[in-house]
C-alpha cells in the first residue's frame, strides 16, 4: 500500500441573499434582481451619509432565526452587531455591519449522503454596493449596498468536489422550501470556498497553506475550481514548493484561478460593538414568529385532526427536536413523516413504541428510509406491512384526486403551495415504477 | 465682526434664535464640522431630528457655529478655522469642542445654543462662560442628524444662560425617536430623595485650584442645609474619576477611528481633471486636522497592538455603569466641580497636562450614559449628575439649588 497520499479539506462561506421586502437597515426595496438603473434604489442609510443612523428590519432577523433553527443551530438570546472595517470603497461607512461576536446560528449540524456538516456560525449582515471597472472609470453601484445576507460558515468538514455540490443543492432547496431566498436569481447564493492539502509521507504531515477562491455562484465552476487548484496545490507540494495564503478568484472561460489579494489577517477587521444598534432581544420573537414549529403545523393541518388526537401527537413530538422537520429537505422523507404522524399512528396502525422508536432514529439523524425499514423490522413484523402501507397509498389516481382537492379547498396559498409542490415531487419520484402516467397527475393538479 | 465663532449666519436678529454647533445636520447649509474633508463639500438633504422638533415650536437657528474638529478636543481649536478666544478676555479660551455656540449665547446672539457632547464638550464651555449647560442621558434626544464621533457616548446637549431656557428645550426635544435604535423613554415624573453624594475633600483638593476649592466647600455647606451629603471614598474617586478618564480616552478614539472611517476621500469629494493622481491624493486623503489625526493613530495602534486594553476598557466601563447605579439608587446625584480653574488662557491650553485635566471631572457621566447639569453658583463653576433616565429630576434639583441660591 502506498504511504505517501493527499488530503484534502474543504470549508466553505455561503452568502444567502434573503428575499426580504426591505434592505437590513433602511426602507430602501430590496431588489434581489438588480435594478437596471446605477444608483437608483438607494437613500442617506446605505450610502453611508454622515449623521444618519441605521434602523434593523427585523424581518431579516425572524428569517435568520428560520434559517438557523432549520440547521440544528444554538440560536443566542441577545442578538448584537459589530463593526467590521476595511479599506474597500464598496460601502459608504467604509464598515460592514455584522453579527460577528454573537452570530443567529453556531454549532449547527445537516447530515448529508456522505457527510455530517457542521456549521461553525451563520452570521446576518449587510451586503455591499458593486462596484463597475472599466478602462478609464470605477464607478460604485449602491443599489444592493445594504441587503440583508446571511453568511454561513462551515468547518472544514468536506474532501470532495461532490460533497460540497450535494451541500449546496440542499442548502439551496432548505432556503427555497423556508422562503427565504429568490432561487430564481443565479446571484442570490454565492459562495467562497476555503481549501487546503495535507501532504502524508510515511505518517508524517506536510500542511499545505489555506486558500480562498472568492464568489463562485455555479456548480460546475466550483466543481472545476476545486478540480484545478487541488491539482496546483499537489504539484506545489511534490516540488516543496511554498503554497501562499491567498484569496483567488476563478476564471471560467480560462478554467482557471487568478491571484486577487493576499490574504488579510482577521484582526486586521478591527472589530469593535456597533453601538448604533441596540441589543435586540430575540428569544420572544422564537416564539411569537413563524417557526419550524408552526411550519410543521401547518403541514399537519393535512388531515384535518380533531384535538384529542392533536393532544397525543404533541407529547409525542416534545420528546422530539422541531427542527427535524425542516432539517428534512428530501421530498420523500418530509412525505414520510406526514403519513407516520398524520396517518398512520392516529390510526391506530402502530403502537407509542414504535412512534418512540421512529423519533429516536430521526433524532440520531439516521433519516434513511431503509434502514428505519431494517429496525423496525427487527421489533416487530408488521411494520413491513405498514411502509407498505404507506407506499401504496396514493397509487389509486382516484384516492390521488380526492386528496387534491381536499388540499385546494381547505388550505390557503402558501400552505397550498407547499403542500402540492411536495405531491408533485413525491409523485415525481414514486410514480414512473407504478407505471402510472405522471401526466395525468398533473393535469389532476392543474 | 470677530468671526472666530461663526460659521454661518442663517437669520439675523431673530428673537426664538438658537445657535447650532457645526456638526448637526441643518438642510443645505454646509456641515463640515470644522474638517477640511467637509468644508465646502457635504450638504444634508435632513434636518436632525431635534432641528426639527425645535422648528416645529417656532425656534429657528440662527447661525451655525465653529467647534472642536469632529468634536474632538476641549479646547475650541480646529485646524480649518483656528481657536475660539473668550468674548470676555482674549487671552482665554472658550473651551470645547461646542465653543462657538457657548460664545454665541454668551454674546445674546442667540437665546440658547444647540451643541453635542462625548466627553463633557458641552460642560466645559458652559463653564467657561458661565452658562448653565445640560447634556441628556444617552438616548434621551435623538442623535439622528448628529454627526458621530463615537456612538457610544455621543449625546445631544445644549446651554443657556437661564435654567428655565434649557429646561424649556428639555421639555421639547427629549423624546423618542423611531428612527433611533438607542433612543430611551425618559419619564417625565420626578422623585427626589434628598440624598446628594460628594467626592472626599482630600481627593478633589489635590486636582482643584485653591480659588474653587474654597468655594466649592462653601457651596457644600451650603447644600447640606437642604440636603443629606453623603461622602464617597478614595477607592470611589479612583474608579469614577482617574480611571474613567483613560478608559474614555480609549473608547472614544476607538469609536471615532470608526465613525471617521468613511471620511477617507473616496465619497464626498470630487477629483479635478486637471491634477495628477499625486495632487489628488494630497488633496483628498489624510487632511484631517492634528487632533483628530493624533486620536486616529492612537485607536489604530490600540485596537492593532493592543487589543486586550480595548476590551478592558469595554468591561471597565459596564462594571462602571452598574456601579455608580447602585451608589444612586438611594441619591438623587453625584455634586462634584466641573473644571478645576475657572479660566484657562490661550498659552495654558497649549500644555497637554491642561488638556488632560479638561474633561476630568465630566468625561465619565458620558461613560455610565448619565445625565448632567452644570451651574454657574458662588462665581465658580459646579455640576450635578444624575444616572440614565434620570434627566427631569436633575432639572429640578439643580432649579431649586438656584432659586435657593438666589433667594439668599
Amino acid at each position: 500500500m502506498n504511504n505517501n497520499f493527499f488530503k484534502h479539506k474543504i470549508g466553505i462561506e455561503t452568502h444567502i441573499r434573503l428575499n426580504t421586502k426591505n434592505k437590513l437597515f433602511c426602507s430602501c426595496e430590496n431588489n434581489t434582481t438588480d435594478a437596471a438603473i446605477i444608483n437608483e434604489n438607494i437613500c442617506a442609510i446605505c450610502t453611508g451619509t454622515p449623521g444618519i443612523l441605521p434602523n434593523l428590519n427585523l424581518e431579516c432577523v425572524d428569517m435568520g432565526i428560520k434559517l438557523s433553527s432549520a440547521l440544528n443551530c444554538d440560536i443566542p438570546k441577545i442578538l448584537c452587531f459589530d463593526r467590521k472595517h476595511y479599506d474597500f470603497p464598496d460601502m459608504g461607512k467604509m464598515r460592514q455591519t455584522t453579527t460577528e461576536s454573537t452570530p443567529l446560528g453556531k454549532n449547527g449540524g445537516l447530515q448529508l449522503s456522505e457527510v455530517i456538516v457542521t456549521f461553525e456560525k451563520l452570521a446576518l449582515e449587510e451586503d455591499a454596493a458593486q462596484t463597475i471597472k472599466t478602462a478609464c472609470s470605477f464607478t460604485i453601484n449602491d443599489n444592493r449596498a445594504g441587503s440583508p445576507l446571511m453568511e454561513i460558515t462551515t468547518s472544514p468538514c468536506f474532501s470532495t468536489s461532490n460533497q460540497v455540490i450535494e451541500y449546496l443543492k440542499v442548502l439551496k432547496n432548505l432556503c427555497g422550501a423556508l422562503k427565504i431566498v429568490d432561487t430564481s436569481n443565479s446571484s442570490s447564493v454565492r459562495s467562497d470556498i476555503n481549501i487546503s492539502v495535507q501532504y502524508i509521507i510515511n505518517k508524517e504531515i506536510i500542511q499545505g497553506e489555506r486558500v480562498e477562491i472568492k464568489n463562485m455562484n455555479s456548480l460546475s465552476g466550483i466543481k472545476q475550481a476545486l478540480a484545478f487548484e487541488f491539482a496546483r496545490h499537489e504539484q506545489l507540494l511534490l516540488e516543496n514548493k511554498i503554497i501562499l495564503r491567498e484569496t483567488l478568484g476563478w476564471n471560467a472561460t480560462d478554467g482557471k484561478t487568478y491571484f486577487m489579494r493576499s490574504k488579510e489577517e482577521e484582526n486586521d477587521y478591527l472589530f469593535i460593538p456597533e453601538y448604533d444598534i441596540a441589543p435586540i432581544n430575540i428569544e420572544h420573537r422564537i416564539i411569537s414568529q413563524d417557526n419550524p414549529f408552526n411550519f410543521f403545523f401547518k403541514i399537519k393541518e393535512l388531515e384535518q385532526l380533531d384535538e384529542d388526537r392533536l393532544n397525543r401527537l404533541f407529547d409525542l413530538l416534545s420528546i422530539l427536536d422541531f427542527n427535524i422537520f425542516i432539517f428534512e429537505t428530501d421530498i420523500s422523507k418530509i412525505k414520510f413523516l406526514i403519513d407516520i404522524f398524520s396517518i398512520e399512528f392516529l390510526q391506530n396502525k402502530i403502537n407509542v413504541k414504535q412512534a418512540n422508536l421512529i423519533f429516536e432514529l430521526f433524532k440520531q439523524k439516521k433519516t434513511d428510509l431503509k434502514q428505519i425499514k431494517k429496525n423496525m423490522h427487527d421489533l416487530n413484523e408488521s411494520f413491513d406491512l405498514f411502509m407498505f402501507n404507506i407506499e401504496i397509498k396514493f397509487i389509486n389516481l382516484e384516492l390521488i384526486k380526492e386528496f387534491i382537492m381536499k388540499i385546494k379547498t381547505e388550505h390557503k396559498d402558501e400552505t397550498k403551495d407547499f403542500l402540492l409542490k411536495i405531491i408533485v415531487q413525491h409523485f415525481a419520484k414514486i410514480l414512473p415504477n407504478q407505471k402510472i402516467n405522471f401526466t395525468e397527475v398533473l393535469q389532476i393538479l392543474n | 465682526m470677530n468671526k472666530d465663532y461663526i460659521s454661518i449666519i442663517l437669520k439675523n436678529d431673530f428673537p426664538q434664535g438658537f445657535a447650532v454647533k457645526s456638526n448637526i445636520c441643518l438642510k443645505n447649509q454646509n456641515i463640515h464640522c470644522n474638517s477640511k474633508i467637509l468644508f465646502e463639500k457635504f450638504f444634508p438633504q435632513f434636518n436632525a431630528k431635534v432641528i426639527e422638533l425645535l422648528l416645529a415650536k417656532q425656534f429657528q437657528p440662527n447661525m451655525i457655529c465653529h467647534a472642536d474638529e469632529f468634536a474632538m478636543g476641549g479646547i475650541g481649536y480646529s485646524d480649518l478655522h483656528g481657536i475660539t478666544l473668550h468674548p470676555e478676555n482674549s487671552n482665554n479660551i472658550v473651551g470645547g469642542s461646542s465653543s462657538g455656540i457657548c460664545k454665541a449665547v454668551w454674546k445674546n446672539e442667540a437665546i440658547f445654543g444647540l451643541g453635542s457632547s462625548t466627553g463633557g464638550s458641552i460642560r466645559i464651555p458652559g463653564a467657561l462662560c458661565n452658562l448653565f449647560a445640560f447634556e441628556p442621558s444617552y438616548g434621551a434626544c435623538s442623535r439622528v442628524g448628529l454627526v458621530s464621533f463615537a456612538s457610544s457616548l455621543d449625546k445631544v446637549g445644549w446651554v443657556a444662560k437661564k435654567i428655565e431656557t434649557i429646561i424649556d428645550v428639555a421639555n421639547i426635544i427629549i423624546q423618542t425617536d423611531c428612527n433611533d435604535m438607542t433612543s430611551i423613554e425618559i419619564s417625565r415624573s420626578i422623585t427626589l430623595k434628598n440624598k446628594i453624594l460628594v467626592f472626599a475633600d482630600e481627593d478633589l483638593q489635590k486636582y482643584l485650584n485653591i480659588e474653587v476649592f474654597a468655594k466649592y466647600l462653601e457651596i457644600k455647606k451650603e447644600l447640606s442645609k437642604n440636603y443629606q451629603i453623603t461622602t464617597l471614598t478614595h477607592q470611589d474617586f479612583k474608579t469614577i474619576i482617574l480611571t474613567s478618564s483613560t478608559n474614555y480616552f480609549i473608547l472614544s478614539s476607538v469609536e471615532a477611528m470608526s465613525s471617521l472611517q468613511r471620511f477617507n476621500g473616496l465619497r464626498l469629494n470630487q477629483s479635478n481633471p486637471e491634477q495628477t493622481f499625486s495632487q489628488c491624493l494630497e488633496e483628498t486623503r489624510n487632511i484631517f486636522g492634528s487632533q483628530v489625526t493624533e486620536r486616529l493613530a492612537f485607536a489604530k495602534k490600540i485596537l492593532k497592538k493592543y487589543p486586550n486594553i480595548y476590551a478592558q476598557a469595554i468591561q471597565d466601563r459596564t462594571l462602571l455603569k452598574e456601579y455608580i447605579s447602585t451608589l444612586l439608587e438611594n441619591a438623587d446625584g453625584v455634586f462634584l466641580p466641573t473644571l478645576f480653574k475657572n479660566s484657562i488662557s490661550v498659552l495654558e491650553s497649549e500644555i497637554q497636562e491642561t488638556n488632560l485635566k479638561l474633561d476630568m471631572f465630566s468625561s465619565w457621566v458620558n461613560l455610565i450614559h448619565g445625565c448632567a447639569i452644570n451651574m454657574p453658583l458662588n462665581s465658580i463653576q459646579v455640576q450635578l449628575t444624575g444616572k440614565q433616565g434620570q434627566d427631569f429630576t436633575i432639572l429640578q434639583i439643580a432649579s431649586d439649588i438656584i432659586s435657593k441660591y438666589k433667594n439668599e
